[in-house]
């Protein structure tokens, strides 16, 4: 199914549930690793990809078909974790950046999380670099996408996401290259 | 180190993704849907059938053409490089040659009658008369 024919599903009340069921069967685990990517832990992604597929049901009449679908799904996904981590970091009363930082340290113990040394070594390095240089480098590198699409997705300039891939990518490499 | 793009898209297991289906439908009040026949039911699905037909035929008349012209092309200058023995200046030096040999051909001279006979002409010019020609032509245009 093309995306212009799934957008016909989902407008449309008597076929939106199918057409939804079609959306949630081909987006679940892009959209599950890129807010793993912003949370780092299984239970908070679960909650979050949860709110996210209710949003996009309640809120699909609104698409206007400017951007890509998916990449409508990326920035509610996207919003929706980053809208997560606040609450939860004003919860613990904690700073954002703890958060995802104390979110890795069950990693270990994570049944969703089989990767190799190398990506474990990644996953750290994305947890101390500001949330905004993070979700541009895995946006990038995990989930392949344009820098052009990047800016769609976090409503910003391809110039401002040149320069947080610039100096995110920057910071990784020094970070795995730290004995 | 060296990081491999696609082991953190791992599938995720089939329970969860069920577990999260059900908790996801039951949260919209609605049950999932799902039917085979999802895309050949869409409107636009005929059209795409036609529109690749035409595309295809079209595709296959240009191509046929479009061999016909380029085994042509290259059949000369295949032809006229073996003569020559030296393929990547075959085309400066038959221009060169008919520049050269102008006076003697006909006004309906043209590449397409380009025959072994005319071919055997060019071998009496050589790289030195070529370059010759190209400066003379230079020196008096």
């Amino acid at each position: 199914m093309t995306e212009v024919e799934l957008l016909t599903f989902l407008k449309n009340p008597k076929t939106k549930t199918r057409g939804f069921t079609y959306l949630f069967d081909t987006y679940n685990e892009r959209l599950y690793h890129h807010i793993r990517s912003i949370v780092h832990n299984h239970t908070y992604t679960d909650d979050v990809l949860q709110n996210c597929f209710i949003k996009v049901y309640h809120n699909i009449e609104s698409f206007e078909g400017k951007s890509a679908l998916y990449t409508w799904l990326y920035r509610i996904a996207t919003n929706e974790a980053l809208s997560f981590l606040r609450k939860e970091a004003k919860h613990q009363q904690l700073d954002v950046d703890d958060l995802r930082m104390a979110a890795l340290t069950n990693q270990e113990a994570d049944p969703y999380f089989d990767a190799s040394e190398a990506e474990k070594k990644l996953e750290v390095a994305l947890t101390q670099l500001p949330h905004r240089q993070a979700t541009v480098f895995s946006l990038h590198y995990n989930q392949e996408l344009k820098l052009r699409e990047i800016a769609e997705i976090l409503d910003t300039s391809l110039g401002n996401v040149k320069a947080l891939h610039h100096l995110a990518q920057k910071k990784i490499k020094k970070i795995l290259n730290q004995p | 180190m060296q990081l491999r793009k696609t082991s953190r898209k791992q599938p995720l297991p089939k329970s969860y993704i069920q577990d999260l289906e059900n908790r996801v439908f039951e949260e919209l009040g609605i049950a999932p849907e799902r039917s085979k026949t999802i895309a050949l039911t869409s409107i636009s699905k005929p059209w795409a059938v036609a529109a690749s037909f035409v595309l295809l035929i079209g595709g296959l008349w240009y191509y046929t053409n479009q061999a016909k012209t380029t085994s042509i092309e290259q059949l000369n200058v295949e032809q006229i490089a073996g003569y020559l023995g030296n393929d990547y200046e075959a085309e400066r030096y038959l221009d060169a040659t008919i520049n050269t040999l102008g006076n003697e051909m006909t006004l309906g001279w043209h590449e397409a009658e380009l025959t072994e006979e005319a071919v055997s002409q060019f071998l009496t010019v050589d790289s030195d008369t070529y370059w010759m020609t190209e400066i003379n032509e230079n020196e008096n245009p």
